[in-house]
């Protein structure tokens, strides 16, 4: 904000936040004090209640919007759980919640009282790195100590690669982080103490890190780890590097992590739902634990968050249920627990619970618990879609997403293309130059294709050494030229392997859903019509001698 | 002052000190647009005397009034501003219900984010029929 500010403004700024940083301390302590009241009196009398709700909602209010999100975090959940109890009316609200309202409290008081003026997101006390405020055009990421190939394939990708080492590294780990799409750091770079506290930020602001260089050992994959990565790449090309940052980055960036949250008691549930979609997490309150087979196929988490205490079925038991089933065994698991319940909390954590949390449980704790685990779900299940070798989807995963993306197709009335693409004469390509070389050769088709998918396209393994591509808004028109771009790419491509340079081609089918009578068929039996149409195309590309695209025939 | 499809005063209310000044910086200083604050209703009614508001954002809650009563004191005079924004806290009393008020284009959520208040208050503030 301060570049934008003239100094008469930001002066000014200072001072508000200056005046509330000093006020903030008292009006913390009267909360802990007055919710601490409340709670020993049964939640009554009803005006002190009324006056605490207006001090917490005052608070939770500026603090915020003056750039303390921690304390706003802690005061905005404290607010919603008053104004639920002051909803539910009469009866004495039970220890958990009570229990819950203090360690609120007493969050929102200490954070208060430890405010500095630097510290507010507003008025930072470093210069912040270069690039916030400015808009520079393109997504940004940030090379700390990297080839400078790398930097040349993200300007490929159209990613703007800015080399921040010296800012970050020298400001230190206090600086706010701006808005970057990715970073990537060679682990060389990223030895010093600096380096490593300011990564830390870069981790915990959710944004991608890749760690490339470095020997391939299991030392570097420790320190790698350490550091945060996402992936550590130890000897991948610039090109490789930069595609699969795309691929996290796409991955991140898609959709919000979701979070499956299983809870019969109301009130709890309302406030920690709440808590969660405040923090950007896509969330759906569970009251029925028998009902969580379904909701795991409907809703599809990243990660379940799980009240040890359920009745009648109790959390081990519905996480049993859970790891039973073939398609959910490996979705993270996070439960709360009372705190002396060790009894209740080995049995969870023998029945596959991930992470227990004992409860009351901090707002931004609960958070960053469920972020890390639905992270490392999502990434879970992404990489049991896709072959590691390639990238690519793998045909079952494939298989489900054309169907997919046909029903979609049909709802929408968008067009959809689906492209096929085989390498010509494998057989002979391998008797040649050794099984390796197919390895070799299926990686560069891969790379080539996956480099021209935009956002919704996806490619996959098709039968045998096929790669299909699913392009959804595309005509069959758009899809000729992609496919164009891509074989010429490939053709123009050389392998070096011991024997010398190898060369190959690629034949192509393309094939599409447009207009009406489509829409006639059920989706399977469209799907099915799409797949003949695109295999009989890719039959006549290897007829007329390879090396070309053909275009399908019209839907019937 | 504003460019073409700007309000061309906006008065805000609210009885948090620490909140009217950075809405104000944000919408001034930041947001180029013209701006006055009030703490209370007989400020707000004093500030809209003064300078004749077209757009007014308003605190839900302020002190033991309730904005939308302050409000309509607000779009009672003459000139009439000509749309109100509510601000409130998350979760808060329903959105739907305060949408229904007379005039008001919007409801923003508290806390706000000062860089882009600005941006919202000129969006909402052109969604007005």
């Amino acid at each position: 904000m301060n570049e934008r500010l003239d100094p008469a403004a930001w002066l000014r700024l200072r001072e508000t936040v200056a005046g509330f940083v000093a006020t903030a301390p008292a009006q913390g302590s009267e909360v802990a004090e007055l919710a601490a009241q409340l709670a020993a009196q049964g939640w009554q009398p009803r005006d002190v209640c009324l006056r605490l709700q207006r001090m917490v909602h005052r608070l939770a209010g500026s603090a915020g919007s003056l750039g303390y999100a921690d304390l706003s975090l802690a005061a905005v959940a404290l607010e919603r759980l008053i104004r639920a109890l002051d909803e539910e009316g009469g009866g004495l609200p039970s220890g958990v919640v009570l229990e819950q309202v203090a360690l609120l409290a007493g969050v929102v008081a200490e954070t208060a009282s430890a405010l500095a003026v630097n510290d507010s997101a507003l008025c930072p006390g470093r210069p912040r790195l270069a690039c916030v405020g400015i808009d520079l055009g393109a997504p940004v990421v940030l090379t700390v100590g990297v080839d400078p190939d790398i930097e040349r394939a993200l300007r490929d990708v159209g990613l703007l690669a800015l080399d921040g080492g010296e800012m970050a590294l020298e400001d230190g780990a206090a600086d706010p982080l701006p808005p970057l799409a990715g970073v990537i750091v060679s682990l060389e770079a990223a030895g010093d103490p600096d380096a490593r506290a300011w990564l830390k930020g870069v981790g915990q602001a959710g944004i991608p890190l890749l760690v490339v260089g470095g020997a391939d050992t299991f030392l570097g994959r420790v320190r790698a780890h350490r550091l945060g990565a996402d992936v550590y790449l130890p000897q991948a090309s610039a090109e490789e590097a930069v595609d699969r940052l795309v691929q996290i980055i796409g991955e991140g960036g898609q959709e919000p992590l979701r979070v499956l949250m299983i809870e019969d008691d109301p009130l709890m549930g309302g406030l920690v739902s709440g808590v969660l979609v405040d923090a950007g997490l896509e969330t759906e309150l569970l009251v029925q634990p028998e009902a969580v087979l379904d909701r795991l196929e409907a809703f599809e988490p990243d990660v379940l968050l799980v009240n040890l205490g359920l009745r009648p079925y109790d959390g081990a038991e519905v996480t049993a249920v859970v790891r039973g089933a073939p398609a959910w065994g490996g979705v993270p698991i996070v439960a709360l627990a009372e705190p002396r319940q060790t009894a209740v909390k080995r049995a969870a954590l023998i029945a596959g619970v991930d992470l227990v949390l004992s409860r009351p449980v901090r707002p931004d704790v609960l958070v960053t618990a469920l972020r890390e685990q639905g992270r490392r779900g999502r990434r879970a299940r992404e990489a049991h879609r896709h072959e590691t070798e390639t990238g690519l989807l793998t045909a079952e995963a494939m298989h489900e997403q054309l169907h997919r993306e046909v029903a979609r197709a049909q709802r929408s009335g968008v067009p959809l293309a689906v492209v096929l693409l085989d390498i010509d004469r494998l057989r002979a390509l391998l008797l040649t130059h050794g099984p390796r070389a197919g390895g070799v050769v299926m990686r560069l088709v891969a790379l080539s294709v996956r480099r021209r998918l935009r956002g919704t396209d996806v490619a996959g393994r098709c039968c045998g050494s096929a790669v299909a591509m699913i392009l959804p808004g595309a005509t069959v028109t758009q899809a000729m030229k992609v496919v164009d771009t891509i074989l010429a790419e490939i053709h123009a491509s050389r392998v070096m392997m011991l024997e010398g340079a190898l060369t190959f081609t690629v034949s192509a089918g393309v094939a599409g859903l447009e207009g009406q009578g489509v829409s006639l068929l059920d989706a399977m039996a469209a799907t099915r019509d799409l797949m003949t149409r695109a295999e009989e195309a890719l039959s006549e590309a290897r007829r007329r001698g390879g090396a070309c695209v053909v275009q399908g025939s019209l839907p019937p | 002052m504003g460019a073409r499809g700007d309000p061309e005063h906006v008065l805000i209310v609210d009885d948090d000190p620490a909140l009217r000044a950075v809405a104000e910086i944000a919408l001034g200083e930041l947001g180029g647009l013209r701006v006055s604050v009030a703490g209370d209703e007989a400020e707000a009614r004093a500030r809209a005397a003064e300078c004749n508001p077209d757009l007014v954002v308003m605190d839900l809650v302020l002190d033991e009034v309730d904005g939308r009563d302050v409000w309509r004191i607000l779009a009672a005079r003459t000139p009439p501003p000509e749309a109100v924004i509510f601000l409130t806290a998350a979760g808060g009393v329903e959105r739907e219900a305060l949408r229904a008020e007379p005039h008001c284009v919007g409801v923003l959520t508290k806390p706000f984010d000062p860089l882009t208040l600005a941006d919202v208050v000129r969006a909402l503030w052109r969604s007005r029929s």
